[in-house]
């Protein structure tokens, strides 16, 4: 029965004086404690960036052909369940100092709870594990829990337990974002029995148990054998691609319209809950600016859409807009939604323009790959990264700064030294001196037609 | 980027075939790069170019993918102003000339009034309507008044809206001020 109630915050004042100064000192150091390919709880990384690493690990095994799988697993309760002697173990080997460890364990052995029955509390529960809900110092706590994990799966890849993914050994096989894991292994018998006794073996010594019949496996290049391989060893579920992953569409090709359509649908299903006509023009304008379009950000900054879902989602834009409804007739738009769309400068009424902003945030991703090595995607190589919708945008800013097309192209270290002459370096100038790359933009330059 | 400037050795790094166009640019480029010399203690970091800080932001380079566009002279004056969100969209149709008078519905071939209906004197534009139209000099006139700006009230050589407001907004700071 107790599983099915809701835990509010219920540290005291004192602890929480006590947590509050914990969690603070711990927050800066926990960027060096951490394995990089967990990202929650830490300042610093990004969700998406664990989203980034498996859709490159997908995109790259799947363009490698190789025969393997993805597993996503589920822990159960996972706050709830943590075992305290192997968190202060952990923490142990970590380096923390005997107080630090002195004042967690005070502070997890003090911890009770009560349950509110008819408005009387009933008779206190002290804790034997698990972590206090509503405490900052709880999720910091339990990612170097979920950590050991990372560094059991990557000893046994080391040690041949886990037999390598492919040929051009990747960084990385799994991603941790909180309690949200994802390996990719390969499937032979023996991978299989030594990923089950691993997790067996975690979910013994931390609490931390994994429910495999409710965690999923996503095969990549697979046989039939294979498959039925997976089936006999592993009770878990099968899915195929496209599954979500942090709440994003993952697959290794491009979303078709069909696999966007939720998208869509989300956002079509926003608008009978405004009463558009009692609102002003301006009032929708605000809501399809900062409702409509900041929904789309998360998404376009991990995916590249389709353009066709674009301008369907411009379609409700533009409907909304000017009906405050999902569809509208040309003549009911005084202005045409291109110009709509513009900054206001330059005469719109600054709504974003899907496309443009979709670039802009694609930017982003070779910005930090080239200024934040570290990042557990950034090693996959650029051209992965790239797609032909970044290219464009590198030559349109190009043509703006009144750079050459055809010589921007044409050259590599040459223009390093034209950069280092201008006191402001450009970065997008120098991504393209890049050594790696240089193939892959001869390629689709010449296909553009720049070059020839 | 010292290994490129030594003995120009960029030029060998020129890919792709040699017309017209990419030997002027690549002259242009032989003369910047003569004046070029190399700070050797300087290491070689990433500037973003278009945001202030040298960091890359989202927003610059949306911004940025604009450069160039069309200016709208009117901008500040609508969505700087604190009027309103209604009048501003309104005027911001206005200025687009997108408001439904009579001229418009005429070109779509829709019913509308020969002339203005106020006036009875022109036909009905987004122009005549807000400035040249007697009875909105005669609003704007009573209006004006009464902060003592009468004199900023559109008069019959006004036929443009976008005009007068451009030339009344910008003595209206002189006259505010001056008193």
């Amino acid at each position: 029965m107790l599983q099915a109630l809701k835990i509010t915050d219920q540290s005291h004042s004192f602890a929480k004086l006590i947590t509050k100064l914990l969690a603070n000192r711990l927050a800066g150091r926990l960027d060096q404690l951490v394995s990089p390919n967990q990202s929650a709880f830490i300042k610093g990384r990004f969700i998406l960036d664990n989203f980034m690493l498996v859709q490159h690990t997908t995109k790259f095994l799947h363009q490698q052909k190789q025969a393997c799988f993805m597993l996503k697993l589920n822990i159960t309760k996972a706050f709830d369940t943590i075992a305290w002697p192997f968190l202060l173990e952990v923490m142990q080997r970590l380096g923390f100092s005997p107080i630090w460890r002195d004042i967690i364990s005070g502070l997890l052995a003090t911890s009770s709870t009560q349950v509110l029955l008819n408005g009387s509390p009933g008779e206190r529960i002290v804790h034997r594990r698990g972590l206090r809900q509503g405490d900052p110092l709880s999720p910091m706590l339990f990612i170097l829990v979920i950590d050991v994990l990372c560094s059991l799966i990557k000893n046994a890849s080391e040690e041949g337990l886990l037999q390598p993914l492919s040929r051009r050994n990747l960084q990385h096989r799994i991603s941790l974002y909180a309690d949200d894991v994802v390996i990719f292994l390969q499937p032979s018998a023996n991978d299989i029995r030594a990923i089950l006794d691993i997790l067996h073996l975690f979910g013994e010594a931390s609490g931390l148990k994994t429910n495999v019949q409710k965690s999923t496996v996503v095969p990549i290049h697979c046989s039939e054998e294979h498959r039925d391989l997976l089936q006999t060893q592993l009770p878990c579920q099968t899915s195929d691609f496209s599954c979500r992953y942090l709440g994003v569409p993952l697959s290794p090709h491009k979303l078709t319209k069909a696999q966007a359509q939720p998208i869509i649908d989300r956002i079509a299903a926003r608008l009978p809950g405004w009463k558009a006509d009692l609102l002003t023009k301006s009032g929708t304008s605000v809501l399809v600016q900062y409702v409509l379009t900041s929904m789309l950000i998360y998404l376009l900054l991990a995916l590249d859409l389709p353009a066709g879902t674009l301008q369907v989602i411009d379609k409700i834009r533009r409907g909304f807009l000017w009906k405050g409804r999902k569809d509208v007739r040309g003549g009911h738009c005084l202005i045409a939604w291109p110009k709509v769309t513009r900054p206001p400068e330059s005469g719109g009424l600054g709504i974003s323009d899907l496309q443009n902003l979709g670039w802009a945030l694609w930017l982003r991703w070779m910005w930090l790959q080239k200024t934040e090595p570290g990042k557990p995607w950034a090693f996959f190589s650029y051209s992965s990264l790239t797609t032909s919708k970044s290219l464009f945008l590198l030559l349109l800013l190009l043509q703006k700064w009144g750079m050459a097309k055809t010589l921007v192209f044409g050259l590599t270290d040459g223009l390093m030294a034209r950069v280092y002459n201008n006191p402001s370096l450009t970065c997008l100038e120098q991504w393209l001196l890049e050594k790696e790359k240089e193939k892959w933009l001869m390629h689709s330059t010449t296909e553009d037609g720049f070059l020839t | 980027m010292a290994d490129a400037l030594h003995n120009r050795r960029w030029i060998s790094d020129i890919k792709g075939a040699l017309t017209v166009q990419v030997l002027i640019e690549y002259i242009h480029l032989w003369q910047q790069l003569s004046n070029v010399v190399l700070q050797p203690e300087v290491e070689d970091t990433h500037i973003w170019q278009f945001s202030t800080g040298g960091q890359y932001t989202t927003k610059s380079a949306y911004e940025a993918l604009f450069i160039g566009s069309t200016q709208f002279g009117a901008w500040e004056r609508i969505w700087k102003s604190w009027a309103p969100g209604k009048c501003k969209f309104f005027l911001w149709t206005a200025a687009h000339k997108r408001c439904w008078t009579a001229d418009r519905l005429a070109r779509k071939g829709l019913e509308h009034p020969a002339a203005c209906p106020l006036c009875n004197q022109a036909q009905e534009t987004i122009d005549h309507l807000l400035v040249s139209c007697a009875f909105a000099r005669q609003l704007w006139f009573n209006l004006l008044l009464r902060f003592g700006l009468q004199e900023l009230a559109p008069n019959l050589e006004d036929e443009k809206f976008d005009d007068w407001w451009a030339t009344a907004s910008r003595r209206v700071t002189g006259l505010v001020l001056r008193d």
